[in-house]
């Protein structure tokens, strides 16, 4: 069977979806690429004896993640077998024109046991070698507040006393600055120029 | 046997009789002193199967052991010995308890030693293991039977419940079963956490709002057996939607299967966790089925960190902690590589005949029906006669293109063939 809409490959998956027996993409059929599958006898399916958390052993299952945070960043999947188990983890035909950070996988158990799978989706936002960041401390849910004082004197203490070679990024508590006439473009300025120096060079 | 084997044979026989209530299981040896150490000490069972249709055999009896715990399994096929399955079991609790799971607060429950028969119940210890804020007391029952006693839950919480039984040789037999004690129905402005602490804040039980939050992090609930205010009152973040699965289901078992209303739930404007899509309103979406004052009892048990009951209307407003800001999902194959060949059950490379069977025996044309469906066109000179479950697979094929938004018939390049080969 083919689709007008629907390219073999992915109406390959329909079929699995549907509940056919067996499906096979065949990209060499005569009149151009097709799908041959066949359905069960009148006596069904065989029976499932796994749950939603389990996979029968040499069996696919494709694997992605909800939601897919539309957000710049870098997604990644692994697996960690424990006890004896076994799996392999691969990239999933990807759908036309779909977004390159989410790859979809596809787990196939080959050894009893069980495997844990972790999925991660970074930033990009987190501080680099040799950088730090100062960020506020949320204990009671009460959002942090800084006297201009105060972040004057942390951001002096800070410059003084960062490791040579060391960055140190504060641009987090700054929006935490309260009480004082905050100059226009305060969250854009250059650090320097949030707060005065108290040492002057000699 | 002792009671891990019972409750594994228990488990096994139910999992067995959801796939085909016919088939019987036989336990051919258990607790033997003539036979091996396990035997003698009722930790190991011989079973076989009967009554099993086509399909169903001790093979699949011991994947099914494996499937739901047992420590051991052998399959000692019919060559040997006329083939059996073999479980054996690690030791566990000896004393079964029979207490119920959920008690409201100072409504007293009975709890008893249910098996192995006591030769001496007076001789039974039961107490309460406490474990944070929920308690609980042990009476004697009005009848005075000395292996049963009374349960009084007295604070909100989970205890465990412990039985002891001394022996004559200074040994015990032991038991557990954990009781979580929690409300029928929480009063109008009543404000409770999930380890049952009551008016305590937001923030203490919930915890504060995700620092780094953003609306990308947000989810659309779209459960069946929910009814949703707004837009907006499907939006929120992953772990508020399990919560709300959770109570949906606990909701849908009470009589009359009521459904739930989510009122409000991501609000960017409001000054609680709502404003993190990590807290919601729900109310019953039919007042004469199920009240707000029972769903609110219902609300504290599943997932929810923080319960605290509104009145105009009457309503529930539930919070949780924060948590995985996305889930791992499973599916079918979304598309086939090209010349991979599939089983239905997800095996790779599998030849038909092993995924749908072989050609029936029996076959004859009486067996085909046409297929009228629509959303299927076929090529000139195939035939339109199919078997039912061809049918019903054809339907669904097309149900789900059509789900997608995809326009187009499939189109049956070849069928029935009664001279095909494969």
């Amino acid at each position: 069977m083919r689709h007008p809409a629907v390219g073999a490959d992915r109406l390959a998956g329909y079929a699995l979806q549907s509940g056919f027996a067996f499906v096979q993409h065949r990209p060499g059929a005569s009149g151009g690429a097709a799908v041959y599958a066949a359905s069960y006898s009148a006596s069904g399916p065989p029976p499932d004896i796994f749950t939603d958390d389990e996979l029968g052993l040499g069996v696919l299952t494709e694997l992605s993640v909800r939601p897919e945070l539309a957000l710049a960043g870098s997604f990644d999947c692994c697996l960690t077998p424990c006890c004896g188990a076994a799996a392999s983890l691969s990239t999933a035909l990807p759908e036309p024109g779909s977004s390159s950070t989410y790859v979809r996988k596809v787990l196939r158990a080959t050894a009893a046991g069980t495997v844990t799978i972790d999925a991660s989706f970074s930033l990009n936002d987190a501080a680099e070698p040799y950088q730090f960041m100062l960020v506020p401390r949320q204990t009671d849910g009460a959002e942090p507040r800084l006297t201009k004082d105060q972040y004057d004197d942390l951001l002096n203490f800070v410059d003084a006393y960062h490791p040579v070679g060391v960055e140190v990024v504060t641009r987090g508590i700054r929006r935490f600055v309260r009480g004082f006439r905050r100059p226009p473009g305060w969250a854009q300025l250059p650090t320097a120029a949030t707060f005065p120096h108290y040492r002057t060079n000699r | 046997m002792i009671l891990r084997a019972a409750r594994g044979l228990v488990t096994l026989v139910s999992r067995l009789q959801a796939l085909t209530p016919a088939a019987q299981i036989t336990v051919t040896a258990a607790l033997d002193t003539s036979l091996g150490p396990l035997h003698a000490q009722g930790r190991l069972l011989d079973l076989i199967l009967s009554n099993a249709p086509t399909g169903i055999d001790l093979g699949l009896v011991g994947a099914l052991a494996h499937e739901i715990g047992d420590d051991y399994v052998a399959y000692i096929p019919a060559d040997d010995a006329g083939g059996f399955v073999r479980l054996s079991f690690a030791g566990g609790d000896d004393l079964d308890i029979l207490a119920p799971d959920v008690v409201a607060p100072d409504t007293p429950s009975s709890v008893a030693v249910i098996r192995p028969l006591l030769a001496s119940p007076a001789s039974l210890i039961l107490r309460v293991l406490r474990c944070g804020p929920g308690n609980g007391t042990l009476a004697a029952t009005p009848e005075g039977g000395s292996g049963s006693r009374l349960f009084t839950g007295t604070a909100l919480g989970q205890v465990t419940i412990v039985a002891e039984y001394p022996l004559a040789d200074g040994s015990f037999l032991s038991g557990a079963k954990t009781v979580v004690i929690a409300p029928d129905t929480l009063g109008p402005c009543t404000v409770i956490a999930s380890d049952g602490s009551e008016g305590v804040s937001e923030s203490q039980a919930s915890g504060p709002p995700d620092s780094d939050f953003r609306e990308a992090y947000l989810v659309r609930a779209d459960d069946s057996r929910t009814d949703y205010a707004s837009d907006n009152a499907r939006r929120m973040q992953l772990p508020l939607e399990q919560a709300l699965l959770q109570l949906a289901a606990l909701a849908a078992a009470e009589p009359g299967s009521p459904r739930i209303t989510v009122l409000s739930a991501y609000d960017p404007a409001a000054s609680n966790l709502q404003a993190a899509g990590r807290g919601l309103i729900v109310a019953p979406s039919n007042a004469t089925q199920l009240t707000a004052v029972r769903l609110g009892a219902l609300a504290y048990r599943p997932g929810f960190d923080y319960v605290e009951m509104r009145r105009y209307p009457p309503s529930v407003y539930a919070s949780v902690k924060a948590g995985e800001r996305f889930e791992i999902v499973r599916s079918p194959i979304d598309r086939l590589w090209p010349n991979a060949r599939i089983s239905g059950l997800g095996e790779l490379m599998a030849t038909e005949f092993a995924a749908a069977g072989p050609p029936d025996p029996d076959f004859s044309v009486a067996m085909l029906e046409v297929y009228t469906g629509a959303g299927v066109s076929l090529a000139t000179g195939v035939s339109n006669q199919v078997q039912p479950p061809l049918a019903s697979a054809l339907t669904a094929l097309v149900a789900a293109i059509a789900s997608d938004g995809v326009a187009g018939d499939v189109q049956i390049t070849a069928g029935f063939n009664p001279a095909a080969t494969a």
